[in-house]
């Protein structure tokens, strides 16, 4: 940015010099035909010059700034008189003008010829550090906005690698397998449930929009799964009193929190817990409440913290500000996530 | 000869059968003496029973099967049983302890059988066992101990919430508390932000004044001020942050 700040100065510095050699030679041909060409023409540049250093300082602090113009204009005219006393300074010293003859003869052409010129020139200066500025803009954006889209993608791959995560699926077969050797009809029941649950994983992973009571399902095969694994360890209940079974909801939200319930709440204790999952819809906003009575977050806080960020991420990719995920801590023990998004 | 006696610990029952049932199928004499559910159970039953081998899932909850391992020590032979664990494989090979993967295969389990035979008759244990269980206890506590905070815990009365890393746009110290603010709350939290910025994934969360600290991802736009000073805004608040000039370098390439 450095670098490319002082190029561009530079390069503003030579038009402008540029500039003040044809104002030179428009006056001395137009209106002052009887001057020093050479003394028009370094006056030429004093002020040029003068002008062209005082804008580009009041544009640095222009930027951003709703007095811009009057502060471009300010600087312009300090630039003017500032071109000035370096005229007379060169008058003074080279010629021994007094100040009374620069004061009644030369002053007033560089106010006016100053400004007159110095309007257009620093519009035009400060119009093309605005289209460079807006071009680093657009530019900005567009790494943004693929930065976001590449990182929702990543968010839904994470979710969806957790959902069919090996751990699980290594010992959910092995129990299928023990199974066959305790209770055929179990072992069953059991590979139906996983057939399902990978059957809706898989189905859905192109899916951007599916039903609440197709989340529901396949949330509750996964704890029906674990049931089978946990025996009296768990217990759930799913209630869904929203009373619309065609309700679009995004895959991938309600499972990976009672994943991370089960995971780091309810498998680390002993004793085991409950998960609650409640579904309702308060003035346009579905809310769903997932509980469980677990160890809580104490000390896996960081390791339960992977999915829930992905959760979090995902929710706020597909709604903007619109939704929210609230953890809290559930009492006496467990948490309690919230997940709202509007209807 | 009396017969060679074994305990299963697994929390899941039907692995505790599963495991039993093979066991039964393919080393009829050897005596099962009981079943743990979780690690401190499993403790307690092979100091009462004294079994020569023990069999211990690794994911129990209350104490894993490696930190039982660790406790009872030299106290007899033991197979750590674990499903798909890349990280604990990797411990046991490198350390040669026994394991077996679930789902446990007959070909496997008949393997490990036909070792501890050889083992239990030998007489011969491994001397080191004990720091072998240390190394391997060490590979598994660091295996997911993640390096960043991902959650912070806050406390508003008597709720206590947890507020992903993500959605926090910046931490900005207060007196003696640090500022959390989110895109529609701003918590207060006692963690000094001289603490805070240790846990911090520093690839995101960048410092940019003595008193602040910013979440990259969650700046809109870094403007000057009138006295040419930096201004991080952000995306969903009026709040800004300034950026001390000693910090102006980390922007200067954006």
């Amino acid at each position: 940015m450095q670098t490319f700040q002082i190029k561009n100065t530079a390069r503003q510095f030579i038009l402008t010099a540029i500039f003040n050699f044809v104002i030179a030679l428009v006056l001395i041909f137009m209106v002052l035909d009887e001057s020093n060409f050479l003394e028009v023409f370094i006056i030429s540049q004093l002020t040029g010059l003068s002008i062209c250093f005082f804008v580009t300082i009041a544009a640095n602090f222009a930027q951003g700034n709703k007095w811009s113009v009057t502060i471009i204009l300010t600087g312009l005219i300090a630039g003017t008189f500032s071109g000035a006393l370096l005229s007379w300074f060169f008058l003074f010293f080279f010629q021994g003008s007094d100040f009374g003859y620069f004061f009644s003869s030369v002053f007033s052409y560089i106010f006016v010829f100053g400004i007159l010129f110095g309007v257009p020139i620093s519009y035009f200066f400060s119009s093309r550090e605005k289209i460079i500025e807006s071009e680093k803009q657009i530019q900005k954006e567009k790494i943004k906005r693929l930065t976001m889209e590449k990182e929702s993608a990543m968010t839904t791959l994470r979710l969806l690698q957790a959902q069919i995560e090996p751990h699980f699926l290594f010992n959910t077969l092995s129990n299928v397998i023990s199974l066959f050797d305790i209770d055929i009809e179990k072992a069953r029941q059991m590979l139906i449930d996983i057939n399902e649950y990978l059957r809706i994983s898989l189905e859905r992973t192109r899916q951007e929009m599916i039903t609440l009571t197709q989340e529901l399902d396949l949330t509750r095969n996964y704890l029906k799964i674990f049931k089978i694994r946990m025996g009296n360890r768990l217990a759930y209940e799913i209630n869904d009193h929203t009373n619309q079974p065609e309700l679009a909801f995004p895959p991938l939200l309600i499972q990976p929190l009672v994943e991370n319930s089960i995971k780091y709440g309810i498998e680390p204790t002993v004793a085991g817990g409950t998960i609650t999952i409640d579904c309702r819809i308060q003035e346009n906003i579905l809310e769903i409440m997932i509980t469980d009575t677990g160890k809580g977050l104490d000390e896996d806080i960081n390791k339960a913290g992977i999915g829930i960020n992905n959760v979090s991420q995902r929710l706020e990719n597909i709604y903007g500000n619109q939704a929210s995920l609230v953890l809290r801590q559930n009492y006496p023990t467990g948490i309690k996530a919230l997940i709202k998004v509007p209807l | 000869m009396k017969p060679f006696t074994a305990i299963i610990a697994d929390d899941e029952e039907n692995l505790r059968i599963g495991i039993s049932v093979l066991l039964e199928r393919l080393w009829p004499e050897l005596k099962i003496l009981g079943y743990a559910q979780n690690g401190i159970e499993a403790v307690a039953l092979i100091e009462h029973e004294k079994p020569d081998i023990a069999f211990l899932d690794i994911k129990m909850p209350g104490m894993s099967g490696v930190e039982a391992a660790k406790k009872i020590s030299n106290a007899c032979k033991i197979v750590f049983i674990t499903a798909y664990d890349h990280f604990a494989v990797q411990a046991f090979e490198s350390e040669t302890v026994d394991y077996i993967l679930k789902p446990v295969t007959q070909k496997r389990l008949e393997k490990t059988i036909a070792r501890l035979k050889k083992q239990l008759t030998d007489h011969g244990r491994p001397l080191d066992f004990e720091l072998k269980i240390q190394k391997v206890l060490q590979v598994l506590e660091n295996r997911d101990a993640p390096e960043y905070l991902r959650l912070i815990k806050v406390k508003t009365g008597s709720d206590l919430r947890f507020v992903p890393v993500s959605q926090v746009f910046y931490f900005k110290a207060e007196d003696k508390y640090t500022i959390v603010q989110t895109a529609s709350n701003e918590f207060l939290i006692k963690t000094p932000i001289k603490n805070l910025e240790k846990g911090l994934d520093p690839r995101y969360f960048w410092r940019v004044h003595r008193s602040s600290i910013v979440n990259i991802e969650r700046i809109q736009a870094i403007k000057r001020s009138f006295t040419n000073q930096m201004i991080i805004g952000f995306d969903r608040t009026d709040q800004t942050i300034a950026v001390s000039r000693s910090y102006e370098h980390l922007f200067k390439q954006m």
